[in-house]
């Protein structure tokens, strides 16, 4: 049996298990796209079903929620479908911009849309990459790809379940209290500092976990995080963070969009034509994860922030703390299920609700803080990915790390979904 | 400023950092070992801290790692750029990493099965930290010679229900198979497992405890279940109770519970003081008291309900297969309420002002489907006056679970009942030409 073929079984097996129908939804629009790919004058039709499928399941009950006469017509968002839709329309795009030839390598295709390791959230990549590497797959796993995929798997672990999970225990605390509806500027910081890092936490562990399995599979998937809090300008953050899908709307939206405005709007006025494709391309970013205002708001806060730094960057070298703290405002947009949410956390931010020692104090718990100290210090060591980790190359620090892996997994017990499966 | 100046002071701000976090660690790790190793042992605290030990420790092992990679990468030298081309190497640091996988989860796995802290892998080297009554009673109704008469089902409100005051008021065989949660569900395959054994005879009557809100319940089930217990439940919670004891193979909870009974058999060289059960199944504790604590805490904990809830589908299943398997056996059926404290019971009108009318869906649904079993009956002992209890420490353990002097007046008060409903079973298994559960209980009929 090649290995593609057992690659894709173990794919479409395990994506069966959220539901059989959902599966063969998976196949068959994997499939739609690989048949109408071959004709060019058919692929944007193919990228019309990939964009109807993501906008049906995923803003169908944004629609119904202004509708409560109609919620029976809810539907089930499909595990992933965000994902393997930019990877459907990243291939349709590269075969018709001629970055890629059309494949008929039906297995293949159908292997890379539902690749068990990045189904649930990424890394979104390309067909010329994962398709040409699964078509590909060695018989026997090499052991630099086995020893990678081992510290991948430690790293992520110990990310998600040692830390993010433990520091989301604490956010689920802080945040279902109602605290932070009147808290004060120590509250809200701190609540928005602890999300930073749980978030940075989960994301990057799925994503290790992901590169992890990727290896043992045979399969070299596209790193998503580069110690992102280390970033000195909203571009090199955005180059650091979901680097994948970073990358996916860079090349499909933003280089596109700049060029049209280029040409429409012509070389004298390129920088408007910059602000522009920085805020329309962070607005689908922030809609990408949710068609919710927060989320809105939150691509548009990052666009301004780009512009902002592209206006004063080129000569004004700004300190990396007031990029965290704008990139911390983001997260308070972020984690925020509605605009009064975040009026009000924005609110005790900006110190409307004064300081709030008393009800920091009485929330506060020596345990979250030193876990959160550790956090932050893994965070911005600028050593903190599984790349990172695997440059070290030591058979003691190899043999911790299996250590590493099993403490982690004594964890298992208590785990909480990852958060960016909801996307 | 030159490269070697930034480099000290990164080195300073981190070890600045690191001489920080250790004094917070250090601040929380002392309280820590003090409440594990303190003498007299807490059972809570202990597990707690022990949990927040695992979980920080591990935090700071991986931090640790990471001080080492970022150290490394100062000194780039040791980070070999060429390892790539290395295969020995490579393989080697995949052994490494698998010897280091299974140094730490043998010890843990081992700890854990040896000590099997709730009961799940069958090992009988030490007791248990909890559901003590799932392993004993099935381990010990089987070593029963003959099925006895009257078997008590239920939950932990029936374990001190004794049979030797059933055979002292009746003159029949008795057995106790009352479990810790036990649900309508667990008693149906309990009854299965019954009919496995000896001489494949249900009891004449099953005394059956049940409590609304305690109707089906699987999660608790596949929990704890005991392996003989597999077959008989659905294939899907079957599937649940096995990945149970996979998970809780390394498990945090389960390693933390499996090193408390550790230091506890250490110290003491005996287990936990909780229920302990004698021969027949009759349940004791030794030692809690009925303050007025317990009591409150229980008043507390009761949740303020205003609706009518609807009889559990689950729970109409189950009790539909009991009925079915009763008659194909000529068993009499008795259910019971056994009465809570007269405080809780306040406390659940108090709380809720439908839980006279409408809050006990079993109760209600069983009255209504009396009429069609002339083998079944339902005592209602909802109020302590019913049974002629006393409401004091000799009465009550705590706010639900009554000590064997109520129950023995619970079983006074029910013998009439029981006695009619031997008499109907006796009745019932002549005419299905079925032999008595017991060689001498057609002389013990008679003798009625």
């Amino acid at each position: 049996m090649p290995s593609c073929c057992f690659s894709g079984l173990a794919s479409y097996g395990f994506y069966a298990l959220s539901g059989w129908t959902l599966a063969l939804l998976l196949l068959a629009l994997s499939l739609v796209t690989l048949l109408l790919a071959q004709r060019r004058s058919l692929i944007w039709l193919a990228v019309l079903a990939n964009l109807g499928v993501l906008i049906f399941f995923k803003y169908w009950d944004f629609g119904l929620s202004a509708i409560p006469s109609l919620n029976a017509l809810r539907l089930v968002i499909p595990l992933g479908v965000s994902f393997y839709v930019f990877k459907h329309i990243g291939y349709l795009l590269d075969v018709r911009n001629g970055r890629t030839t059309a494949t008929r390598d039906a297995l293949a295709f159908v292997t890379f849309s539902a690749f068990l390791p990045q189904i649930s959230a990424g890394p979104i990549s390309s067909f010329q990459d994962t398709g040409t590497q699964l078509a590909n797959l060695p018989t026997n796993l090499a052991a630099d790809q086995a020893r990678r995929g081992a510290i991948h798997l430690s790293v992520g672990l110990a990310k998600k379940l040692l830390i993010a999970d433990t520091l989301g225990i604490s956010l689920t605390a802080i945040t279902g209290s109602g605290e932070l509806a009147h808290g004060g500027l120590l509250l809200s910081w701190f609540t928005v500092v602890l999300f930073a890092l749980q978030l940075y936490f989960d994301f990057s562990g799925y994503s290790d976990i992901a590169l992890g399995l990727g290896y043992l599979f045979g399969v070299r998937l596209p790193p998503n995080f580069n110690n992102p809090y280390l970033a000195r300008t909203p571009s090199e953050f955005w180059q650091r963070w979901h680097i994948s899908l970073s990358q996916w709307v860079r090349s499909y939206l933003f280089m596109p969009l700049s060029r049209f405005l280029l040409r429409r709007l012509g070389m004298a006025r390129s920088r408007l034509a910059q602000y522009i494709s920085n805020f329309v391309t962070m607005a689908v970013m922030g809609l990408w994860h949710g068609a919710t205002a927060p989320f809105l708001l939150w691509g548009l806060w990052h666009g301004l922030l780009l512009n902002i730094y592209a206006t004063i960057g080129i000569t004004v070298r700004v300190p990396r703390v007031l990029l965290l703290v704008g990139v911390l405002i983001g997260w308070a947009l972020f984690m925020s299920p509605d605009l009064a949410f975040a009026g009000a956390l924005l609110g005790g931010m900006a110190g409307v609700n004064g300081i709030g020692t008393a009800v920091f104090l009485r929330l506060f718990d020596p345990f979250l803080l030193t876990v959160m100290l550790l956090a932050a210090f893994i965070a911005f060591s600028g050593f903190s990915e599984g790349e990172d980790i695997q440059a070290v190359r030591f058979p003691l620090y190899a043999f911790l790390l299996g250590c590493l892996l099993i403490l982690s997994l004594l964890h298992l017990g208590d785990v909480k979904p990852f958060a960016y499966v909801q996307f | 400023m030159n490269s070697a100046t930034t480099i000290r002071i990164k080195l300073v701000i981190l070890a600045t950092l690191i001489g920080f976090i250790g004094y917070c660690s250090a601040q929380l790790l002392i309280p820590e070992l003090e409440v594990i190793f303190t003498p007299a042992l807490n059972i809570t605290y202990f597990l707690e801290s022990m949990r927040r030990l695992i979980t920080f420790g591990s935090i700071l092992f991986f931090a640790a790692l990471v001080m080492v990679a970022t150290l490394v990468q100062l000194r780039r030298h040791m980070i070999e750029q060429e390892a790539e081309t290395q295969i020995s190497r490579q393989r080697r640091m995949v052994i490494a990493w698998g010897i280091g996988v299974l140094l730490v989860a043998v010890p843990i796995i081992s700890l854990t099965v040896y000590i099997d802290p709730r009961g799940l892998y069958e090992s009988k080297h030490l007791g248990t930290y909890s559901n003590p009554s799932r392993r004993f009673k099935t381990w010990n109704y089987p070593l029963l010679e003959h099925t006895p008469q009257i078997v008590i089902f239920g939950s932990s409100r029936a374990f001190s229900v004794s049979p030797e005051h059933i055979r002292q008021v009746l003159g029949v065989s008795a057995f106790n198979v009352a479990i810790e949660s036990g649900k309508l569900n667990d008693f149906v395959v309990q009854a299965r497992l019954i009919l496995e054994d000896a001489d494949h005879r249900l009891p004449e009557v099953l005394m059956i405890e049940v409590t609304d809100g305690f109707i089906d319940n699987f999660t608790y089930t596949q929990m704890v279940a005991p392996l003989r217990w597999l077959r008989y439940l659905p294939t899907d919670q079957a599937v649940h109770a096995l990945q149970e004891r996979l998970n809780a193979l390394i498990n945090r909870q389960s390693f933390a519970e499996a090193l408390m009974m550790a230091r506890l058999y250490l110290q003491t060289g005996r287990g936990l003081n909780g229920w302990q059960f004698k021969a027949d199944g009759e349940g004791f504790i030794d030692w809690t008291p009925n303050d007025g604590l317990v009591l409150q805490a229980a008043r507390d904990a009761i949740p303020i309900r205003i609706e009518c809830p609807q009889m559990n589908p689950g729970g109409i299943v189950a009790f539909n297969a009991l009925a079915e398997l009763a008659a194909q056996q000529g068993s009499s059926i008795v259910f019971y309420i056994p009465p809570p404290h007269p405080i809780i019971y306040a406390a659940n009108i108090d709380n809720n002002e439908n839980f006279e009318r409408c809050a006990m869906p079993f109760r209600d649904f069983v009255s209504a489907n009396l009429p069609k079993y002339d083998n079944m009956f339902l005592l209602d002992f909802r109020k302590l006056e019913s049974i002629g209890g006393v409401d004091t420490a000799l009465g009550y353990y705590d706010g639900v679970h009554m000590t064997s002097y109520n129950n023995n007046l619970l079983i006074d008060a029910a013998a009439d009942t029981l006695r009619e409903a031997l008499r109907i079973s006796v009745e019932k298994r002549q005419q299905l030409g079925l032999s008595a559960t017991d060689p001498a209980a057609e002389s013990a009929a008679q003798t009625r």
